[in-house]
Protein backbone atom coordinates (compact mmCIF):
# COMPACT_ATOMS: atom_id res chain seq x y z
CA UNK A 1 0.00 0.00 0.00
CA UNK A 2 1.35 3.66 -0.87
CA UNK A 3 1.82 6.04 1.77
CA UNK A 4 -0.74 8.29 -0.48
CA UNK A 5 -3.25 5.82 0.01
CA UNK A 6 -2.87 5.25 3.89
CA UNK A 7 -3.15 9.53 4.22
CA UNK A 8 -6.30 9.55 1.53
CA UNK A 9 -8.11 6.52 3.98
CA UNK A 10 -7.05 8.14 7.04
CA UNK A 11 -8.19 11.65 5.87
CA UNK A 12 -11.53 10.28 4.31
CA UNK A 13 -12.28 7.63 7.89
CA UNK A 14 -11.99 11.10 9.88
CA UNK A 15 -14.07 13.05 7.94
CA UNK A 16 -16.73 10.55 7.34
CA UNK A 17 -16.73 10.05 11.21
CA UNK A 18 -16.80 14.14 11.51
CA UNK A 19 -20.34 13.65 8.81
CA UNK A 20 -21.79 11.06 11.26
CA UNK A 21 -21.22 13.59 14.28
CA UNK A 22 -22.65 16.68 12.02
CA UNK A 23 -25.77 14.84 11.38
CA UNK A 24 -26.63 13.80 15.03
CA UNK A 25 -26.31 17.42 15.64
CA UNK A 26 -28.91 18.60 12.85
CA UNK A 27 -32.51 17.50 14.13
CA UNK A 28 -34.57 15.31 11.92
CA UNK A 29 -38.28 17.13 11.42
CA UNK A 30 -39.50 13.91 10.49
CA UNK A 31 -40.38 11.67 13.49
CA UNK A 32 -40.16 8.35 11.47
CA UNK A 33 -37.59 6.13 12.96
CA UNK A 34 -34.77 5.61 9.84
CA UNK A 35 -35.23 9.14 8.60
CA UNK A 36 -31.80 10.26 7.81
CA UNK A 37 -30.10 13.32 5.69
CA UNK A 38 -27.16 10.50 5.67
CA UNK A 39 -24.40 12.66 5.17
CA UNK A 40 -21.66 10.45 5.91
CA UNK A 41 -22.94 9.04 2.43
CA UNK A 42 -21.25 11.76 0.50
CA UNK A 43 -17.63 10.89 1.96
CA UNK A 44 -18.80 7.54 0.49
CA UNK A 45 -20.11 7.95 -2.90
CA UNK A 46 -16.56 10.47 -3.50
CA UNK A 47 -14.07 7.42 -2.68
CA UNK A 48 -16.31 5.60 -4.91
CA UNK A 49 -15.62 7.60 -7.54
CA UNK A 50 -12.36 8.88 -6.75
CA UNK A 51 -10.79 5.63 -5.51
CA UNK A 52 -12.41 2.69 -6.22
CA UNK A 53 -15.29 0.06 -4.29
CA UNK A 54 -13.03 -1.85 -2.03
CA UNK A 55 -11.54 1.23 -0.32
CA UNK A 56 -15.44 2.56 -0.07
CA UNK A 57 -16.69 -0.56 1.18
CA UNK A 58 -13.56 -0.30 4.19
CA UNK A 59 -14.06 3.38 5.02
CA UNK A 60 -17.96 2.63 4.93
CA UNK A 61 -17.01 -0.03 7.90
CA UNK A 62 -15.05 2.11 9.64
CA UNK A 63 -17.17 4.82 9.97
CA UNK A 64 -19.99 2.85 10.63
CA UNK A 65 -18.24 0.93 13.92
CA UNK A 66 -16.64 4.07 14.95
CA UNK A 67 -19.61 6.41 14.77
CA UNK A 68 -21.87 3.37 16.14
CA UNK A 69 -19.38 2.88 19.29
CA UNK A 70 -19.05 6.69 19.88
CA UNK A 71 -22.49 8.13 19.22
CA UNK A 72 -25.08 5.29 19.39
CA UNK A 73 -24.27 1.94 21.31
CA UNK A 74 -24.50 -1.54 20.30
CA UNK A 75 -28.02 -1.18 19.20
CA UNK A 76 -27.86 1.80 16.78
CA UNK A 77 -24.51 0.26 15.08
CA UNK A 78 -26.65 -3.23 14.10
CA UNK A 79 -29.31 -0.41 12.46
CA UNK A 80 -26.44 1.67 10.53
CA UNK A 81 -24.57 -1.39 9.87
CA UNK A 82 -27.30 -3.20 8.07
CA UNK A 83 -28.62 0.04 6.58
CA UNK A 84 -24.95 1.12 4.98
CA UNK A 85 -23.79 -2.62 4.27
CA UNK A 86 -27.16 -2.83 1.86
CA UNK A 87 -26.65 0.78 0.07
CA UNK A 88 -23.09 0.05 -0.28
CA UNK A 89 -23.77 -3.23 -2.34
CA UNK A 90 -26.55 -1.21 -4.17
CA UNK A 91 -24.36 1.61 -5.18
CA UNK A 92 -21.53 -0.87 -5.77
CA UNK A 93 -23.62 -2.52 -8.34
CA UNK A 94 -25.51 0.00 -9.75
CA UNK A 95 -22.24 1.84 -10.32
CA UNK A 96 -20.39 -1.14 -12.54
CA UNK A 97 -23.59 -0.99 -14.57
CA UNK A 98 -22.31 1.91 -15.68
CA UNK A 99 -26.03 2.97 -16.89
CA UNK A 100 -26.53 5.31 -13.64
CA UNK A 101 -25.21 8.62 -13.10
CA UNK A 102 -23.27 9.70 -9.77
CA UNK A 103 -26.81 10.70 -8.23
CA UNK A 104 -28.56 7.70 -9.47
CA UNK A 105 -25.96 5.42 -7.47
CA UNK A 106 -26.80 8.21 -4.80
CA UNK A 107 -30.45 7.71 -4.86
CA UNK A 108 -30.10 3.81 -4.86
CA UNK A 109 -27.67 4.49 -1.41
CA UNK A 110 -30.40 6.47 0.12
CA UNK A 111 -33.47 4.07 -0.66
CA UNK A 112 -31.61 0.79 0.40
CA UNK A 113 -30.17 2.59 3.30
CA UNK A 114 -33.41 2.81 4.56
CA UNK A 115 -34.82 -0.32 3.61
CA UNK A 116 -32.25 -1.90 5.48
CA UNK A 117 -32.77 -0.61 8.74
CA UNK A 118 -36.24 -1.06 8.63
CA UNK A 119 -35.76 -4.73 7.98
CA UNK A 120 -33.38 -4.77 11.28
CA UNK A 121 -35.68 -2.79 12.89
CA UNK A 122 -39.06 -4.99 11.93
CA UNK A 123 -36.38 -8.33 13.27
CA UNK A 124 -35.81 -6.51 16.17
CA UNK A 125 -39.18 -5.01 17.61
CA UNK A 126 -40.87 -8.77 16.02
CA UNK A 127 -43.04 -7.09 14.21
CA UNK A 128 -43.43 -6.93 10.57
CA UNK A 129 -46.09 -4.28 10.91
CA UNK A 130 -43.01 -1.64 10.89
CA UNK A 131 -43.66 -2.04 6.78
CA UNK A 132 -46.02 0.63 7.56
CA UNK A 133 -43.17 3.06 7.51
CA UNK A 134 -42.03 1.50 4.04
CA UNK A 135 -43.26 4.17 1.92
CA UNK A 136 -41.61 7.27 3.65
CA UNK A 137 -38.62 5.62 4.39
CA UNK A 138 -38.41 5.11 0.70
CA UNK A 139 -39.79 8.62 -0.06
CA UNK A 140 -36.92 10.13 2.35
CA UNK A 141 -33.96 7.95 0.55
CA UNK A 142 -34.67 9.32 -2.65
CA UNK A 143 -35.00 12.98 -1.50
CA UNK A 144 -31.86 12.53 0.62
CA UNK A 145 -29.90 10.52 -1.93
CA UNK A 146 -30.91 13.20 -5.09
CA UNK A 147 -29.49 16.15 -2.49
CA UNK A 148 -26.33 13.74 -1.05
CA UNK A 149 -25.82 12.66 -4.61
CA UNK A 150 -25.94 16.52 -5.95
CA UNK A 151 -23.19 17.73 -3.12
CA UNK A 152 -20.82 14.61 -3.42
CA UNK A 153 -21.25 15.41 -7.98
CA UNK A 154 -19.96 19.04 -6.77
CA UNK A 155 -17.05 17.89 -4.04
CA UNK A 156 -15.53 15.47 -6.99
CA UNK A 157 -15.17 17.65 -9.98
CA UNK A 158 -13.17 20.06 -6.84
CA UNK A 159 -11.19 16.48 -6.31
CA UNK A 160 -10.22 16.27 -9.86
CA UNK A 161 -9.16 19.41 -10.62
CA UNK A 162 -6.94 20.00 -7.09
CA UNK A 163 -5.02 16.66 -6.75
CA UNK B 1 -28.55 12.78 -14.26
CA UNK B 2 -29.23 10.02 -16.74
CA UNK B 3 -32.47 8.16 -17.60
CA UNK B 4 -31.68 5.42 -15.54
CA UNK B 5 -31.59 7.66 -12.24
CA UNK B 6 -34.77 8.73 -13.47
CA UNK B 7 -36.74 5.63 -13.96
CA UNK B 8 -35.58 4.75 -10.54
CA UNK B 9 -36.33 7.30 -8.92
CA UNK B 10 -39.99 7.15 -10.18
CA UNK B 11 -39.54 3.23 -9.86
CA UNK B 12 -39.03 3.71 -5.88
CA UNK B 13 -41.81 6.77 -5.63
CA UNK B 14 -44.11 4.21 -6.95
CA UNK B 15 -43.73 1.50 -5.13
CA UNK B 16 -43.58 3.83 -2.03
CA UNK B 17 -47.16 5.22 -3.55
CA UNK B 18 -48.65 1.67 -4.12
CA UNK B 19 -47.86 0.50 -0.24
CA UNK B 20 -49.35 4.20 1.27
CA UNK B 21 -52.18 3.58 -0.71
CA UNK B 22 -53.02 -0.27 0.50
CA UNK B 23 -52.44 0.62 3.86
CA UNK B 24 -54.88 3.79 3.77
CA UNK B 25 -57.66 2.00 1.36
CA UNK B 26 -57.81 -0.42 4.24
CA UNK B 27 -58.08 1.88 6.74
CA UNK B 28 -60.72 2.85 8.95
CA UNK B 29 -61.98 3.77 12.20
CA UNK B 30 -60.02 1.70 14.89
CA UNK B 31 -61.28 0.24 17.54
CA UNK B 32 -58.24 -0.31 19.98
CA UNK B 33 -54.15 0.17 20.53
CA UNK B 34 -52.21 -2.82 21.07
CA UNK B 35 -48.87 -2.17 22.53
CA UNK B 36 -46.63 -4.95 22.27
CA UNK B 37 -43.14 -5.20 23.58
CA UNK B 38 -40.50 -7.34 21.94
CA UNK B 39 -43.24 -8.39 20.46
CA UNK B 40 -45.05 -9.95 22.75
CA UNK B 41 -48.14 -8.31 23.79
CA UNK B 42 -48.46 -6.03 26.32
CA UNK B 43 -51.54 -4.03 26.99
CA UNK B 44 -54.23 -3.16 25.02
CA UNK B 45 -56.34 0.14 25.18
CA UNK B 46 -60.02 0.55 23.97
CA UNK B 47 -60.17 4.05 21.75
CA UNK B 48 -63.62 4.85 23.48
CA UNK B 49 -62.45 5.91 26.92
CA UNK B 50 -59.24 7.80 27.35
CA UNK B 51 -57.06 6.08 29.42
CA UNK B 52 -53.23 6.58 30.25
CA UNK B 53 -50.93 3.83 30.74
CA UNK B 54 -47.41 3.09 31.91
CA UNK B 55 -45.66 0.45 30.20
CA UNK B 56 -42.55 -0.46 31.35
CA UNK B 57 -40.15 -2.18 29.55
CA UNK B 58 -36.73 -3.26 29.99
CA UNK B 59 -34.81 -0.37 28.44
CA UNK B 60 -36.77 2.23 29.98
CA UNK B 61 -40.95 3.50 30.25
CA UNK B 62 -43.34 4.77 27.85
CA UNK B 63 -46.72 6.22 28.72
CA UNK B 64 -49.06 5.50 25.72
CA UNK B 65 -52.45 7.79 26.35
CA UNK B 66 -55.91 7.99 24.62
CA UNK B 67 -57.06 10.61 24.43
CA UNK B 68 -60.84 11.65 22.28
CA UNK B 69 -60.59 7.94 20.08
CA UNK B 70 -56.49 9.02 19.47
CA UNK B 71 -53.63 7.59 20.45
CA UNK B 72 -50.34 9.05 21.47
CA UNK B 73 -47.24 8.37 23.42
CA UNK B 74 -47.22 11.76 25.70
CA UNK B 75 -43.76 10.45 27.70
CA UNK B 76 -40.93 8.39 27.41
CA UNK B 77 -37.38 7.96 28.57
CA UNK B 78 -36.03 6.82 25.67
CA UNK B 79 -33.09 8.10 23.72
CA UNK B 80 -34.50 9.56 20.70
CA UNK B 81 -37.73 10.37 21.35
CA UNK B 82 -39.16 9.68 18.11
CA UNK B 83 -42.38 7.72 19.46
CA UNK B 84 -43.30 10.93 21.54
CA UNK B 85 -42.82 13.58 18.82
CA UNK B 86 -45.26 11.12 16.37
CA UNK B 87 -48.34 12.27 15.78
CA UNK B 88 -51.50 10.82 16.92
CA UNK B 89 -52.53 7.81 15.04
CA UNK B 90 -56.46 6.62 14.86
CA UNK B 91 -56.88 4.28 12.30
CA UNK B 92 -56.38 0.87 11.54
CA UNK B 93 -52.72 -0.07 10.75
CA UNK B 94 -51.32 3.09 12.06
CA UNK B 95 -48.56 2.60 14.58
CA UNK B 96 -45.77 4.14 16.66
CA UNK B 97 -42.94 2.44 17.40
CA UNK B 98 -40.60 3.12 19.88
CA UNK B 99 -37.45 1.45 18.51
CA UNK B 100 -34.93 1.83 21.57
CA UNK B 101 -37.83 0.16 23.49
CA UNK B 102 -38.90 -2.40 20.97
CA UNK B 103 -42.43 -0.97 21.94
CA UNK B 104 -45.27 -0.97 18.98
CA UNK B 105 -48.09 0.50 19.55
CA UNK B 106 -50.89 -0.76 16.82
CA UNK B 107 -54.43 0.62 15.97
CA UNK B 108 -56.72 -2.73 15.90
CA UNK B 109 -60.57 -3.33 14.57
CA UNK B 110 -62.15 -3.45 17.67
CA UNK B 111 -59.98 -5.88 19.25
CA UNK B 112 -62.45 -8.04 20.74
CA UNK B 113 -60.35 -10.92 20.05
CA UNK B 114 -57.12 -9.78 21.29
CA UNK B 115 -58.34 -9.67 24.85
CA UNK B 116 -60.70 -9.79 27.63
CA UNK B 117 -58.72 -7.98 30.12
CA UNK B 118 -55.36 -6.81 30.04
CA UNK B 119 -52.89 -8.97 32.67
CA UNK B 120 -49.98 -6.40 34.04
CA UNK B 121 -46.41 -6.78 32.88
Amino acid sequence: MKAGRVAYYGLFAALAVLMGYVEMLVPVPVPIPGVKLGLANVVVIVILYYMDARSAFFISLVRVILCGLLFAGFAGLLYSLSGALLSFAAMAMLKKTGRFSIVGVSIAGGIFHNVGQIVVAALAVENVKMAYYLPFLLGSGVVTGLLIGLVAQTALRYLKTKP
Amino acid sequence: MKKADIFLAAGALAVAAGVYLFYSAGAEAGGGAEVTVDGKSAAFLPLNENDSIRIETPQGYNIVAVQDGTVMVTDADCRDQICVEHKKISRTGETIVCLPHKLVVEITGDGSAAFDTVVGQ
